[in-house]
């Protein structure tokens, strides 16, 4: 991108503006005596459209400055609706309540200058933690339609959400970091909410289950950062789905057309022990009800927490819209993981693309592992009919490591290209990976397996 | 688009190759080309494919599909008209093969060489032609030329007549110091 390089420091610009202002009769004189030298203005006849995109892009300060070029970009600028704040807004000083004040200066003045509806705000800076100039800001933006609002600030004492965020009726899309959400009694949901983020967010569980149930538009949760996480999630027009924190007990209660999810699970000793004692089975609860998934990604964990649980047997849905499964750190030494994974891609006839990596330790198994288990969970004609691409990350070439990617080769007709990298301190039994990947029988001709050495690679 | 039968006959016969300067709008070989003319008198052939790619252009064919008639274009001349086919070109390219990466870079690449004079030339036009990608990458261009650059460059870049008096300015200025923090010395 073009870009010039931006050399004026803050003292240049204080000489260039006592220069501009004194030269500027002089300049105005030897333009009249040279006649009309000026290009022709192509821009201020523009539609205010193309102006507001431009200025948009912008960085907000830029954008005010745009009020001195001429009595017609006056106040072309207040009536943007789309005001983002961020650190760039102000100087920066050394000393911080002095910092602290000029933002705030800044984005109460821009506010107070501005006229006609605000659709979307941002405030993402490090800088300011809560202050009451915030609540104000947020009371006049319920008053001028918002529809999207972040929040995002700094570290230290969390904000507040005051009361009159929930007076925001036309809100579609708020997003909040580091902040106390507590919503009143008398909140009956944001009716025109479509995409919800709520990341260290100090907020009771009921009331995000209440206020996910209470937005029937809601198309896309982002929760993250949350301690002992245990959710009901109901919401009929759930597409997009992520979620990342200690969480101990999601249900998937009514997504129905849930399109893509994205989960990352942290454990700790606790959760371990809970996850012992509970009994509920957590792959029907989490992906019983999502027929229209595509996409899956499964951090650290996830199979984990999938494999607990009595499983019934069979499962009742089959997920033919799922094209991409990533899960990782997949144990291949625990029975019950491998049986998650089977019994997902078992359940996805069109599944195009699967990217799993391992997580199995060097320290040799307690027992020898029981190679029969293939024969007997996998289905006798289980065949991977639109299976493209595998990626096989951070495997150590454990037994069930190898039978699975064995299986894989063995049963995916159109498969074109496995790439397999071994985890990083494993040396010697690659030799012996190697060799036992080069029997494998593969029913596509096309396949291409790759083996991924440090910087070069093995083709085969 | 709508194409009656008998010019899908015509598509099977070797595609003309005009130069831009000669103009034969009696010809009826218009089933691949279409034709458009600009403010300076300027002919340009181009494909069906890229001339729908203005919506405007797109919208005045879907009205009278087999029109052979010159498309006039009298808000663009000829030398914005010509980047803005190009861009299109590639745009088309991309259509067929997507690929994010590549589609920025070329973007960027359309951008590059461009003067600032170039650039606010071609807005005006892709928002005549109602060309939304190319409007977005200008857009974008444009910001970010003008970013953090002082107030005469602005004007220039714009060619902007400054009807303010110097009094009048200052005051502004003074107005909206709170703004030009990084300006007054504080």
């Amino acid at each position: 991108m073009y870009v010039e390089p931006s050399l004026r420091t803050n003292d240049r610009l204080a000489l260039e503006f006592l220069k501009e202002v004194t030269q500027f009769r002089r300049v105005s004189e030897a333009e009249v005596q040279m006649g009309d030298v000026q290009d022709p203005d192509l821009i201020s006849d523009l539609p205010q459209s193309i102006i507001e995109i431009i200025l948009t892009r912008l960085p907000i300060r830029d954008a005010v400055r745009t009020s001195i070029l001429s009595s017609k970009w006056r106040y072309r600028w207040t009536t943007l609706t789309h005001l983002v704040f961020d650190d760039k807004c102000v100087r920066i000083y050394s000393d911080r309540p002095v910092l602290e004040n000029c933002m705030v200066k800044f984005i109460t003045r821009a506010l107070f200058l501005h006229q006609g509806p605000i659709h979307k705000f941002q405030l993402s800076t490090s800088f300011l933690q809560c202050c009451p100039d915030i609540d104000q800001w947020i009371l006049f933006l319920s008053r001028s339609d918002i529809k999207e609002l972040v929040l995002e600030l700094g570290e230290g004492e969390w904000f507040r959400v005051p009361s009159c965020l929930f007076n925001c009726k036309r809100l579609t899309r708020l997003e909040l970091f580091r902040c106390e959400f507590d919503p009143p009694p008398s909140f009956k949901g944001f009716l025109s909410l479509r995409s919800l983020s709520l990341h260290q967010v100090l907020v009771a569980p009921e009331a995000i289950e209440s206020l996910i149930s209470s937005c029937p538009l809601l198309e896309s949760l982002a929760l993250s950062y949350f301690d002992s996480l245990a959710l009901n999630i109901r919401a009929p027009n759930l597409k997009y789905l992520c979620l990342e924190g200690e969480l101990t007990d999601i249900c998937l209660e009514n997504t129905p057309l849930l399109v893509a999810m994205s989960v990352a699970m942290y454990m700790n000793d606790d959760i371990a022990e809970y996850f012992e004692q509970s009994s509920s089975c957590n792959f029907i609860k989490f992906l019983g009800g999502v027929p229209r998934l595509e996409r899956l990604v499964g951090h650290i964990y996830f199979t984990k927490y999938l494999s607990i649980g009595d499983y019934p047997g069979t499962l009742a849905i089959t997920y033919s819209r799922l094209k991409i499964i990533e899960l990782y750190q997949v144990s291949f030494e625990d029975m019950k993981e491998i049986r998650v994974v089977l019994r997902l891609i078992v359940n996805s006839p069109n599944l195009k693309e699967l990217q799993i990596s391992g997580s199995s330790t060097t320290v040799p198994p307690v027992e020898a592992p029981d190679l029969e288990f293939w024969a007997k969970e996998c289905p006798k004609d289980c065949t991977f009919k639109q299976l493209k691409v595998v990626t096989m990350t951070d495997i150590s070439g454990v037994p069930h490591e190898m039978e699975f990617m064995k299986l894989l080769l063995a049963n995916s007709p159109v498969l074109e290209k496995m790439s397999i990298t071994p985890c990083g301190y494993v040396i010697d039994p690659r030799l012996n990976m190697l060799v036992q990947l080069v029997r494998f029988r593969r029913a596509s001709a096309e396949a291409e397996i790759i083996f991924i050495q440090d910087e070069t690679l093995c083709i085969s | 688009m709508a194409m009656s039968s008998s010019t899908e006959i015509l598509t099977l016969t070797t595609e003309t190759t005009q130069s831009s300067s000669e103009s034969t709008t009696e010809t009826a070989k218009h089933a691949k080309k279409i034709t458009l003319k600009t403010s300076d008198n300027q002919i340009f052939e181009v494909e069906e494919s890229v001339a729908m790619e203005f919506a405007t252009v797109k919208s005045f064919f879907e009205d009278s599909p087999s029109s052979t008639d010159t498309v006039p274009l009298p808000n663009v001349a000829a030398k914005p008209l010509s980047q803005v086919i190009e861009f299109c070109k590639e745009q088309i390219k991309f259509k067929a093969n997507p690929d994010e990466a590549e589609k920025k870079k070329s973007n960027v690449e359309f951008v590059k060489e461009k003067t600032n004079e170039d650039l606010v030339e071609i807005i005006p036009v892709a928002n005549y032609l109602e060309i939304k990608d190319l409007l977005d990458v200008l857009n974008q261009a444009v910001a970010d030329r003008i970013q953090n650059k002082s107030v005469a460059f602005v004007r220039n870049f714009f060619g902007i007549d400054n009807d303010f008096t110097a009094e009048e300015e200052a005051a502004l200025r003074q107005e909206h110091a709170w703004a030009h923090e990084g300006v007054d010395a504080d």
